[in-house]
């Protein structure tokens, strides 16, 4: 029989039993007698092990079937789990995962298993005191019902696989979708959002009452369309969110310091778009937080602090937003010492030192070229730093803020829109040119009266409060000819740049309205200074600005 | 790669005949409005509206011989495997099978390195994914250059 028609499918449900595994042993780590988790992880490991069977991928399933067996023993209770199984555990799954991308890459799903599988074969924990005395465990772990299908599957039967199917209510039925199919759903009605627009200007200009009616209608079934279709795209954190336990896991081993981690609102949904693209950003914070926030075992005592470090990841939903916010208990950061790197590094000029706000100094670390780190780690002193993280954040719509205190820890906050498609913007005219703003990144408009703009040497000012906020052409920052603005007041869009605000002059406001935000293709992604672009209601081609790589 | 392509549209602008593997271009387009790219360098014409995607126009001369750029003629736009791209030409002369020559080192014209016989001509076959690399190098590498050159640039207000 050809398996090849189920192949994506096999793929798709391996990777989801891989995450799930990787997550129950670390969770089971941190809690051995868990008798849910145990009994989680034994019937994933069976599961892929009969997928594996089933499709031919021989390797897979052999795999698998060595994890099984470890677990069965666990389950049964004759082994007590501990860090080395859960140590061959994830290098198994980890090794899995590989197998199943191959596959996914059309490869036969073939790899070197061999030392593992013996590796597994041949692993007894430590005896302990307790069973050498021949007494009992101490927290005996209920055997699962071991009736199997003849996929591998398990009849349900004890109480784990009854709360397991307790989870699934038959109201909750699901299709799997191709994702390509989700993004031409999206795309196919933004288009139509386009062109109601374009209906809409027509309608204007033909005065027909009749015709209104029909487009108020439209409108109404089409944000209908959008907010099923939105729906559609949206997936749970926990896709993943789920693999950061194991993440921070073996960032912990690595750097030999105690973590104790927690998420929190995993449940909470993002667009599919905006969590691919989450995943690096959280990682590299979590990897700082492990190898530069939290103190090592000693220092934490000496502060009087608990041995192992907290580094939470809260999830949290507000009005079309969500907000993330990852915090630990570790040394903080102190604004103060980020001023003076900056100096000593050319990013700031010694005259500043007394101007920048504490908001400001801690968004430093987010300015290209800037590391206080002592040493260069394995962990977090390579790769993308914190300003490629927010650059991503706010490539997505999003923002990053920072709070610390120095002694008690840091909260790194990231803020996201829920859909990254549909997003209001503000449209400028500069010159020939109509761009637009994410309204996300516009802190205010303003008509400056030119008699109060201030002149501190080539720089020109203008306060905002207790705020001097710098002026910037539009024209300057487009490479456009010079052209003046004229008038009693300079109209001008405030946004932050690096932690600051500058105030960007443009010729005029032309407008405020919802567009359907396409990412550009090659080669226009490279351009800087541009996040995406759009189309009017009138046809009209409009690109749109990303404020903070703009200058 | 040799073989790879069997079908060729035989492009002319300027002048200038090129070959571009036909299977690598989406659609041809006679009529087209453009609408101006910030930042963009002076050999891309503007950006059209393709099928609800902003979609940059390059002027094929001004790009390979630094002719001014000009906003009529007919519109090639890539297959978006390649690129979100349209190329300005001034028009397709024919569509041919043939076999292409073997790769050469371009005599310092790294933009074409192959031929396409064709009426007895050998006519250099334009490598589209390396095009649109190039143009992403040339943002990459930035600043880029204003978007009209010899423009004056402008002092903050």
């Amino acid at each position: 029989m050809d398996m090849s028609q189920y192949k994506d499918l096999f793929v798709s449900e391996a990777k989801e039993h891989l995450n799930g595994m990787g997550e129950a042993v670390v969770a089971l780590e941190k809690d051995p007698g868990d008798p849910e988790t145990i009994n989680t992880l034994f019937r994933m490991a069976h599961s892929l092990k009969g997928m594996g069977a089933s499709m031919e991928y021989h390797d897979i399933a052999d795999l698998a079937h060595a994890m099984e067996d470890l677990m069965h023993k666990v389950r049964d209770g004759v082994w007590v789990f501990d860090s080395c199984a859960a140590d061959l555990l994830l290098e198994g799954t980890d090794l899995l995962i590989a197998l199943v991308r191959d596959v996914e890459a059309g490869g036969t799903g073939a790899g070197d298993i061999a030392d593992l599988k013996r590796r597994l074969a041949a692993y007894a924990p430590e005896p302990k005191i307790d069973t050498l005395a021949g007494e009992p465990p101490e927290k005996e772990v209920p055997p699962a019902d071991t009736r199997r299908g003849e996929n591998g599957e398990e009849a349900g039967g004890d109480d784990t696989g009854r709360s397991v199917l307790r989870e699934q209510p038959e109201s909750q039925q699901t299709v799997r979708v191709r994702t390509g199919v989700l993004d031409n759903l999206i795309n196919l009605t933004g288009e139509l959002i386009t062109n109601k627009n374009r209906m809409s200007n027509i309608a204007r200009e033909l005065g027909s009452p009749l015709l209104d009616t029909s487009i108020a209608e439209l409108s109404r079934l089409l944000r209908g369309l959008h907010d099923e279709v939105l729906k559609v795209r949206l997936m749970p954190f926990a896709s993943i969110g789920d693999r950061l336990p194991r993440a921070v896991r073996d960032l912990a081993k690595k750097s030999g310091k105690e973590v104790v981690f927690s998420i929190t609102g995993k449940e909470i949904e993002l667009d599919r778009g905006i969590l691919e693209e989450l995943s690096d950003p959280l990682l590299h914070i979590l990897r700082n937080a492990v190898d530069h926030g939290l103190e090592t075992r000693e220092e934490r005592l000496a502060a009087g602090k608990p041995a192992a470090g907290r580094i939470a990841v809260e999830v949290s939903r507000g009005r079309d937003q969500v907000l993330i916010t990852i915090s630990d208990d570790g040394r903080g950061m102190d604004p103060d010492r980020l001023v003076a790197a900056a100096i000593e590094k050319g990013l700031l000029k010694e005259e500043d030192r007394g101007k920048v706000t504490r908001r400001q100094a801690l968004m430093l670390i987010c300015t290209p070229g800037f590391s206080t780190a002592r040493q260069v780690s394995d962990i977090s002193g390579r790769g993308v730093g914190m300003d490629v993280v927010r650059s991503s954040l706010q490539s997505l719509g999003g923002t990053l803020a920072i709070q610390s205190d120095p002694g008690k820890g840091s909260r790194f906050l990231l803020s996201l829109p829920l859909t990254i498609s549909i997003i209001p913007i503000l449209l400028v005219a500069c010159s020939s040119f109509t761009v637009a703003f994410p309204i996300s990144k516009v802190l205010r408009t303003i008509d400056i009266r030119r008699d109060t703009v201030l002149t501190r040497g080539k720089r020109r000012l203008f306060r905002l409060g207790e705020e001097e906020i710098p002026l910037v052409s539009l024209h300057r920052l487009m490479g456009l000819p010079f052209s003046p603005v004229r008038g009693a007041s300079i109209p001008a869009v405030v946004v932050e740049i690096r932690g600051r605000k500058a105030a960007i002059v443009v010729d005029r406001f032309v407008g405020q309205q919802d567009v359907f935000a396409k990412p550009l293709g090659k080669p226009l992604n490279r351009m800087r200074g541009v996040s995406g672009g759009a189309i009017l209601g009138d046809g009209q081609v409009v690109f749109i600005l990303d404020p903070s790589s703009l200058v | 790669m040799s073989g790879r392509h069997d079908r060729f549209l035989i492009v002319t602008f300027r002048g200038e005949r090129l070959a571009l593997p036909l299977d690598e271009i989406a659609e041809v387009r006679e009529t087209f409005r453009t609408f101006p790219i910030p930042k963009a360098p002076a050999h891309y014409v503007g950006a059209i509206n393709s099928h609800g995607a902003p979609t940059p126009v390059l002027d094929l001369a001004a790009f390979l011989h630094g002719d001014s750029p000009r906003s009529d003629g007919t519109l090639l736009l890539l297959d978006h495997r390649i690129g979100t791209l349209a190329l300005r030409i001034d028009r397709v002369e024919r569509i041919i099978h043939a076999a292409p020559s073997a790769e050469k080192a371009g005599n310092g014209n790294e933009k074409t390195e192959r031929t396409i016989p064709f009426n007895e001509e050998a006519i250099r076959l334009l490598d589209l994914e390396r095009l649109v690399t190039r143009l992403e190098d040339e943002f990459l590498r930035g600043p880029t250059e204003p978007f009209r050159s010899g423009g004056q640039t402008q002092e903050d207000p």
